[in-house]
This record gives C-alpha cells, sequence and structure tokens, in this order.
C-alpha cells in the first residue's frame, strides 16, 4: 500500500514518454478500434502481420493487436507504468485470457511494478535493465517482428511492450488446461509401469525424460499445420539411431503441408509407406515406457501436441504383438504368452474361413460322430454355412462398434444381451446352428488378445474377404487368400526395413525377440534391421553373470568343499568371510 | 525405390552396381524352394515307368548332375559378380547369339510355368474341387504368380525364401506318417537297369524337375557375397534333391513297381494313406493339397519370373514389372492347350527332357566360353610379352 501511495505521488512530478492525457488515450483507442473494423474485413490477421512492423511508440503498438484480435473475447490487454532510474515507463501487457498463467503474469506485474523502482540497476537502456535484470521468470524471448509476436501471443504466452522500444519482450507464461498423467487405457499391463502419455507435449517429453537421463536424447520439434501449428517433436538416441533413418523421419515430416493436424494417426497417414495396405506401418502407444524401449532399440519417437499417442518408426510385424509386459515377465512365461497371442492373431484371421471349407468342401476331415452332430446342429438352417457364418460374423462387428460407443455401464449390459441372448436365440429360432456361434465367438476372442489395435483390425478386415473366397473354392481359396496377404506382408515396408524382419530376412538376435522371447541377458545385440550405431547394448555374458552369482547361504558342508575348489576363481572372493 | 535400383540390370553397362542384399542362407532356402514343383506329385509314377527300382538311384544321379551344373551357375556368378545371368550371357555369346538364346529361354520358362499352372490345376479339380472348371483354378494360381513377379529381385527372394518351410515339412511329415506302411522288398533290387537309354531318360526327367536353379544366375549379383554362392546353391539344390530321393524311397516302398504305375499322382496318394490315429482330423489329404499350392506356387513364381526378366532383358525394358501383365494372357492360353491329363503329361515329358538340353546345356556353353576367352586372353598376354 505504502509503495503504490508513494507511486502516485511521484507520478505527477516526473516526465514521461507516455502520453499523459488519459481522455485523449482513450480518444485514440477508439479510433484505432474503428479504423480496424474498417480495414478488418479486407484483411485476416495472420496476412495483416505479415505486413506490419513494430514502431518507438507503445500506443500504435498495442493497437496493432488490439485491432487484429481485439474482437477476441479472450485477448486482454493491461496498460500500466513502471518506474525505473527516474523516467517512468508506460507498459503494455498481451496475452490470452484462461490459455495462460494468472500467477506468473500477476508476479511478473509484482516484480515490475512494485521492485523495480526500489531496485538499483542500472544498464545502458531500460530495455537492456528490464530484460536482463529485472523480470524473475525464466522463459523470456526477444520478440522483433508483430508476427513472431503474434504467433507468441496465440500459443499462450504473453507479451510485454514498452514504450520507446521496436522491440518486444515474450514470456512464456503459456498454461493450456491439461489432465493429470493417468493410466494406459488402451494399453494396460498387470506388471509395469502406469503412466500413459497426455495430451501436452511438454508434458509427454518430459515423461520420456524422465525414463532415459541420457544426453544423448535429441528431441527436434516441427511445426505441423498452418491453421493449427502443432508442435510435433522426434526423439531419437544420437549415436543409435541410424542417421539416415532421423534425416528421412525429418525429410518426411517436413513435407507434410496441411491446413491443420488433428493428432497423431491424422499425422501417420502423410508419413507412412503404404497407404493402400490394411497393416499399420507406423507404431503407435500411449505407454512412455515403450516409446523409450522403442528409442533404445535405435527407432524414432514422434510426439504430436494434443494427442496421447506417439507414433514409433520404423515398424515390423512382430511389435504388435509384443507388450513392454513381455520384458518384465520372465523369458519362458513370455514366450508362452506370445505364441498364444500369435495363435490368437491366426485365429481371428483363418479360423472362419476354415470352418467354412471343412463343413462345405471336405466334410470326409471332420470325424464322422462329429460330423453327424454337425449335420444334426445345421439341420434346420436355411442358409449354406458360408452366409451364415458371414452374416453372424457381420452382426458380431455391429455388437463390437456399439458396445465402444456406448457408456461403459451401458456396454457391458449391451454386449451380454447381444452375444447370449441373441445368440441362444438365434439357435432355438432355427437361424444359425450352434457350432457356429462358437466358431463366431472364438474368433472374435481371438482379435481381442493382439494387443495392438490397429494390428487387430487389419486382420479382423481381412477375414471377411478369407471368408468368401473360401466360401468359393475351399481350403484351397484359403490357401489362395493367406498366400496373397503373405506375399503383401513380405513386400511391405516401413521406411526402408522390411514389414516381417527380423524373421525374413533373418537374423540371430531379431530371431530371440520376434517369436519367442529369449532371457533379457541374451539380447544382447540391438535389432539388426535397423542398423544402429551401436549394437552391442548387453555388455555381461552369461558366463560371468553365473560367476558372479555367490552362494552366501549355502549349508556348511557344501560350503567348505566349494572353498577348497573355487577359492582360485576371483569373483568368489568376496562371497567368501 | 529398390526397383529402380533393380533396373539398372537392363542397362547394358557392366558397371551398373547392383545393391547388395541377400545372404547365403537366403540364397540356399530360395533356391530350394524354387526348386520344388508341382513335378512333386508325379514324378515317382514317370521315373518308376523308365527304371523300375532303379528309380532312388535315377534320382540320386540326377541330383548328382544337377549339383555340377550348380557349381557351374557358382562359378559364373563369382567370375562376373555385378552381372545376371543374362548379362554376362550377352558378354559371352555376342549380342546377337544372346539375344535368340535368352528369347529361347524365356519362352521355354513361360512354358515351364504354364505346364506347372495347368498340372496342378488338374491336381485340384480331380482331388478336392471336382466341379470346378479347370479354368478357373489355372487362372487363380496364374494371378498368384503374376501379382508376385512384379516385386523387386529382393522381395521375390523373401517370398521364395519364406515358402520354404511351408514346402518341405509336409512332405516330412508324410513321409513320417506313411513310414509303417513300407516295405524294404519294395525297394529290391536297388539298381536294377533294364535298359541305359531308359536309364537317361529317367535322369533327363528328373533333372528336368530341378530346372528353376537357373534363377541363381538371376540372385547372385544382388548377394553380399556373390563368391560364397556355390555354398547355397550346394545347400540348396542337396536339400531339394534330398527330398525327391526321400519321396522317391517313400511312395516306391509304399506302393511298389506294379501299383506306382497305376496311380497319377502317387506323392498325393501317399498323403491319402497317412493318418493320424488319435487325432481330431481323420484325413490329412486335403491339408497336404492346400499347404502344397505353396510349393506350386513357388515353383511357378520362379519360372515366371525367369521368364518375364529374360524378355525384359531382350526386349531391352527398363522394367520387368509391364512384362508380367503383357504374358498373362499369353501363358493363360499356352496352359489350356494340353486336351487331357494323359496329353499333358506326355508334353511334360517331352517338354522336360528337351528343355533340360537348353537350360543345363546353357551354362555349360557359358563356361567353355568363358574359359576359352580366358586361355585366349593369356595367350595374348605372353605373345605381347
Amino acid at each position: 500500500m505504502f509503495l503504490r501511495m508513494k507511486y502516485k505521488k511521484r507520478a505527477q512530478q516526473k516526465k514521461t514518454l507516455a502520453p499523459q492525457n488519459h481522455d485523449e488515450n482513450l480518444v485514440n483507442r477508439q479510433e484505432n478500434r474503428i479504423k480496424n473494423e474498417k480495414s478488418g474485413d479486407s484483411q485476416k490477421p495472420s496476412e495483416f502481420f505479415l505486413h506490419s512492423v513494430f514502431t518507438k511508440e507503445l500506443e500504435p503498438n498495442l493497437a496493432l493487436f488490439e485491432n487484429a484480435l481485439g474482437s477476441n473475447m479472450d485477448l486482454l490487454i493491461r496498460r500500466f507504468t513502471i518506474e525505473l532510474n527516474d523516467d517512468l515507463i508506460s507498459c503494455g501487457l498481451v496475452h490470452l485470457d484462461g490459455s495462460s498463467s494468472k500467477t506468473d503474469i500477476n508476479d511478473i506485474l509484482a516484480a515490475l511494478m512494485f521492485t523495480i523502482d526500489q531496485s538499483q540497476q542500472r544498464g545502458t537502456s531500460a530495455f537492456r535493465v528490464i530484460y536482463s535484470q529485472c523480470i524473475p521468470y525464466a522463459d523470456v524471448a526477444i520478440k522483433n517482428s508483430p508476427r513472431e509476436a503474434a504467433d507468441w501471443i496465440i500459443a499462450g504466452n504473453s507479451i510485454l511492450f514498452l514504450d520507446g522500444y521496436e522491440r518486444v519482450i515474450g514470456l512464456s507464461t503459456q498454461a493450456f488446461k491439461e489432465r493429470a498423467v493417468e493410466q494406459s487405457q488402451t494399453e494396460q499391463v498387470i506388471q509395469g509401469s502406469r503412466e500413459a502419455f497426455i495430451e501436452s507435449i511438454g508434458t509427454n517429453v518430459s515423461l520420456i525424460r524422465k525414463r532415459m537421463r541420457s544426453t544423448d536424447l535429441k528431441v527436434h520439434k516441427i511445426q505441423i499445420g498452418e491453421e493449427t501449428a502443432t508442435n510435433v517433436a522426434f526423439c531419437y538416441l544420437e549415436g543409435i539411431a541410424n542417421e539416415a533413418l532421423v534425416n528421412e523421419v525429418k525429410k518426411r515430416l517436413e513435407v507434410v503441408k496441411t491446413d491443420s493436424l488433428y493428432g497423431s494417426g491424422y499425422l501417420e497417414q502423410f508419413i507412412e509407406d503404404s497407404p493402400f495396405s490394411p497393416f499399420p506401418q507406423v507404431q503407435n502407444t500411449e505407454r512412455p515406457d515403450k516409446a523409450v524401449a522403442s528409442i533404445l532399440e535405435g527407432r524414432v519417437a514422434i510426439l504430436v501436441d494434443g494427442s496421447p499417442f506417439c507414433l514409433i518408426v520404423p515398424a515390423v510385424f512382430s511389435q504388435f504383438y509384443q507388450t513392454t509386459e513381455d520384458y518384465d515377465t520372465r523369458f519362458l512365461m513370455a514366450s508362452l504368452i506370445r505364441a498364444i497371442r500369435l495363435i490368437s492373431l491366426l485365429f481371428a484371421l483363418i479360423f472362419p474361413s476354415v470352418y467354412v471349407s471343412l463343413i462345405e468342401y471336405n466334410p470326409e476331415m471332420i470325424p464322422t460322430k462329429f460330423a453327424v452332430a454337425v449335420a444334426g446342429g445345421r439341420a434346420g438352417v436355411p442358409f449354406p454355412a458360408i452366409v451364415e457364418i458371414f452374416g453372424l460374423e457381420i452382426i458380431m462387428e455391429i455388437l463390437r462398434e456399439a458396445t465402444i460407443r456406448l457408456p461403459q455401464q451401458i456396454g457391458g449390459a449391451l454386449s451380454i444381451v447381444g452375444v447370449l441372448v441373441i445368440g441362444e436365440a438365434a439357435v432355438n429360432a432355427g437361424f444359425v446352428s450352434p457350432i457356429t456361434v462358437v466358431v463366431v465367438s472364438l474368433t472374435t476372442i481371438g482379435s481381442f488378445a493382439t494387443p495392438a489395435y490397429n494390428a487387430a483390425i487389419a486382420l479382423r478386415m481381412l477375414r471377411f474377404p478369407l471368408m468368401i473366397i473360401s466360401g468359393i473354392f475351399g481350403l484351397y481359396g484359403v490357401m489362395v487368400g493367406i498366400i496373397l496377404i503373405t506375399n503383401h506382408l513380405i513386400k511391405l515396408e516401413s521406411f526402408g526395413v522390411p514389414y516381417l524382419s527380423p524373421l525374413l530376412p533373418g537374423n540371430k538376435f531379431g530371431f530371440f525377440d520376434s517369436i519367442i522371447r529369449a532371457p533379457v541377458w541374451m539380447m544382447s545385440k540391438r535389432p539388426e534391421q535397423l542398423q544402429t550405431g551401436k549394437a552391442t547394448r548387453i555388455k555381461v555374458n552369461q558366463e560371468t553373470l553365473k560367476n558372479q552369482k555367490g552362494r552366501p547361504l549355502a549349508p556348511q558342508y557344501q560350503n567348505i568343499s566349494e572353498n577348497s575348489s573355487t577359492s582360485s576363481t576371483p569373483n568368489d572372493e568376496s562371497n567368501q568371510p | 525405390m529398390t526397383d529402380q535400383r533393380n533396373n539398372s540390370s537392363q542397362s547394358m553397362k557392366q558397371e551398373s552396381e547392383k545393391p547388395k542384399e541377400a545372404s547365403v542362407i537366403q540364397l540356399a532356402m530360395s533356391i530350394g524352394t524354387a526348386i520344388i514343383g508341382v513335378g512333386l506329385l508325379a514324378f515317382p509314377r514317370i521315373t518308376v515307368n523308365y527304371v523300375m527300382t532303379a528309380a532312388p538311384a535315377a534320382t540320386a544321379m540326377a541330383v548328382l548332375f544337377v549339383l555340377g551344373i550348380g557349381i557351374l551357375v557358382a562359378y559364373l556368378g563369382s567370375q562376373y559378380p555385378q552381372l545376371t545371368m543374362f548379362e554376362y550371357g550377352d558378354q559371352l555369346l555376342g549380342k546377337w547369339v544372346g539375344c535368340i538364346i535368352h528369347a529361347l529361354l524365356s519362352f521355354y520358362y513361360l512354358e515351364l510355368a504354364a505346364l506347372a499352372t495347368r498340372e496342378f490345376g488338374e491336381v485340384v479339380v480331380t482331388s478336392v474341387l471336382q466341379r470346378t472348371p479347370v479354368e478357373v483354378t489355372v487362372l487363380t494360381m496364374l494371378i498368384l504368380a503374376a501379382i508376385a513377379s512384379r516385386n523387386n529381385v529382393f522381395v521375390v527372394i523373401r517370398i521364395l525364401t519364406y515358402y520354404m518351410p511351408w514346402v518341405y515339412f509336409p512332405v516330412i511329415v508324410i513321409v513320417l506318417l506313411t513310414l509303417k506302411g513300407g516295405n524294404e522288398l519294395n525297394l529290391q533290387p536297388w539298381f536294377h537297369i533294364t535298359h541305359p537309354m531308359s536309364l537317361l531318360k529317367a535322369v533327363l526327367t528328373i533333372s528336368a524337375l530341378f530346372q528353376n536353379i537357373l534363377i541363381a544366375g538371376m540372385f547372385i549379383p544382388y548377394m553380399i557375397h556373390p563368391e560364397r554362392a556355390w555354398k547355397g546353391i550346394l545347400i540348396g539344390v542337396g536339400g531339394a534333391g534330398s527330398l525327391y530321393v526321400i519321396l522317391m524311397l517313400a511312395t516306391l516302398g509304399v506302393f511298389g513297381t506294379e501299383e506306382i504305375k497305376h496311380i497319377l499322382w502317387p506323392t498325393l496318394d501317399l498323403a491319402k494313406t497317412a493318418s493320424l490315429p488319435v487325432f481330431f482330423i481323420e484325413r490329412l489329404d486335403p491339408i497336404f493339397v492346400a499347404v502344397w499350392v505353396t510349393a506350386v506356387f513357388t515353383g511357378i513364381l520362379s519360372s515366371y519370373y525367369c521368364s518375364i526378366r529374360g524378355m525384359a532383358h531382350v526386349f531391352q525394358l527398363y522394367d520387368h514389372r509391364s512384362m508380367s501383365i503383357f504374358i498373362f494372357p499369353v501363358i493363360f492360353v499356352m496352359s489350356l492347350l494340353p486336351k487331357n491329363i494323359a496329353n499333358l503329361y506326355t508334353i511334360v515329358e517331352i517338354v522336360g527332357q528337351f528343355g533340360i538340353i537348353l537350360t543345363m546345356g546353357y551354362p555349360v556353353l557359358l563356361v567353355l566360353i568363358h574359359l576359352l576367352k580366358k586361355v585366349l586372353k593369356k595367350k595374348k598376354v605372353l605373345r605381347h610379352a
């Protein structure tokens, strides 16, 4: 209070650079606004800023922004005066309400308006003094043109105008509302980290940094989208990620010229290799630990502001049935679980078509007793097997799609109603045979066991053409369809990496982490297909690991005999009393 | 991207750098797959018709003969590590002779692909899809091969490599399942030659099954180590050869000479005798026919690919992909030319026995000319010195 009084008293005495007459000032502003409204229709703000320059006067500078952006309800301009070295300087602070942090702005204003006139700082110019000595704020930048300043404001930051200078000070007060880091919804694990990415790119980068404190981690920013100006960051480990790959990622991102970027899935479509393939060639994940593991393998992770999904390139097919949990589980169990996922993938793809061909073309393969049972079940069914199963599969897809859209509480109920009641009723009505219902349910369950949603959807959709071809040609047709799909998979590449690698073309260390998941200490090399700068990632081998494991609690009689036999090995020394 | 790289092979420049990606194992596996084709189903009958119980011995002799040819192909590949077979063929034979021989070879491979397609079409129509016209099955197989042959050479190698287990595994399973039905007496006497001419014919007919080996000449310049190609070729031909020998022994052991002569596709009937006592599925042969689609597909793909690469070379085309569509109707008509199965097998045997002179003689001819040129060069150098 006292300070404020002091300021008021002195304000009358000092000569100032700012216009004295407040009424005059008001009139000026109104004139400016009227001028703007006349000319504003002809020019968009973005073009307007492109052609305008800062002047030395405060009011015209502020008017620039008031004219162009003043019609927005959230634009706030705060005019105030500060005292520095016995001079009064008029200032203006422009920011967007809601997008910027009020607390930060208040702190800055307090520093400028209260403390500045007590300080004894001296400098070449008032601008330099304020910029380098008086703003107690970490992230500031000098902006030289209205265009830069406008971009800065629109991003939720604020701009400090000083009377008498053609430059302005940008304060990074950006504080878009964001949700807290929560548990991953689409990729849940039992063992392992729970954190998931959120919509803010800054937080996402920090989630990655938190897990990888390496100076070699590079995070490059690119802005994509002429209107949305979305921040896109790609992260990689320098020295490990292949340089050509990083350059290619950068090139592909730079050529994306679009109005808007909605999210990572939108970006994925611009950078993928074969847009017409049903298979995803870019992996997307919600989990920071997965992203970090991929970066460590030598891949590049792409983060998009506003999307909680991170893109990982290059992607190979085996990635789509792997989870981070595999590496947290002991290898034997992890390998078995992986095998189960592979089987379920295959189930989701071919089970209905194999069923159709067995029933329609090769009933002699089924054991007689069972064939009779099947025939009995299908006795009253009016359709051929292909029509029956095709219809039921489509109904199943509709049910699945419907349950996704429904609120969670109703969704569960609907799926029970749909699957149990409709299925049971259809069988009772003689519309479908019970075995068909079993086959369709197994297929659907199989498609749920795939961790990656986008890969599962590809196989789910491909089973329809496969069903049709099996209805026409039987097992022969199924095989022809599978060969077509396989050839396509073999041909597919993601950033030059064959899609079926590391199995095809094969290499030993790649094989350790594709169909099976070998013990972690065995996977001592990074995937060869990524052509990383540093291949070795685990330096210890199994022999040393074994030797280092002492037996401190072994029963005494064993210990004696062992001491006498192995005392010569250096590794055991530490274990001896 | 890689397509453009491969197309450099069409330019006649010697220095044209080819990308190197394929490994020795890939070469071995892809050759092993390329050699196994639809001939697998009928060859025990044809061989037994010629040499009776000496059929396994004749098969082994044919394998040895083809191994020798394979070594020649590998030698040529190591002498011209940057060039495909057609390119160094042009260099050695001269442009005009080379052109004629390459055109003949391409056409011959086209005929091979057509016959293989027709043969399998008949198998499918006879054994599983009785009411389907053979044109339809032929068309589906041809479409499969034509689409796959449009890929660049690395993808073709990868495709052939991938199907290796699919081709070999079912055969081994069949043989294991039918072992108990075999009778050693059926195989004896081991080496009983009725007539030397028939032995020669049998060896030639079996060698004709291996004709896709020339695809190695297309693959070697794309290998990381072309000089190690001989290993890959030996393993590939050896693997396929032992598969044929095992199959020959199994069919002969189970059926005996007299029965085999009356079975159109002895291997398929072998599959029919196979059964798993405690298993859900009662008959296995439809599964084997289905899985053999892969073997047939890879065989047709290899011939088709050899053919269109050869034609693209003869016509100096930048890209072999367009060729694939262009000859599609031709091969379709060619595959429908035989009137029936009997007619088909007459043609297959004639084409096999005479074509063998072309396909197996070609590398021999090239090696001879190459050695001759080498000797002449040496003499020239000596004379100058």
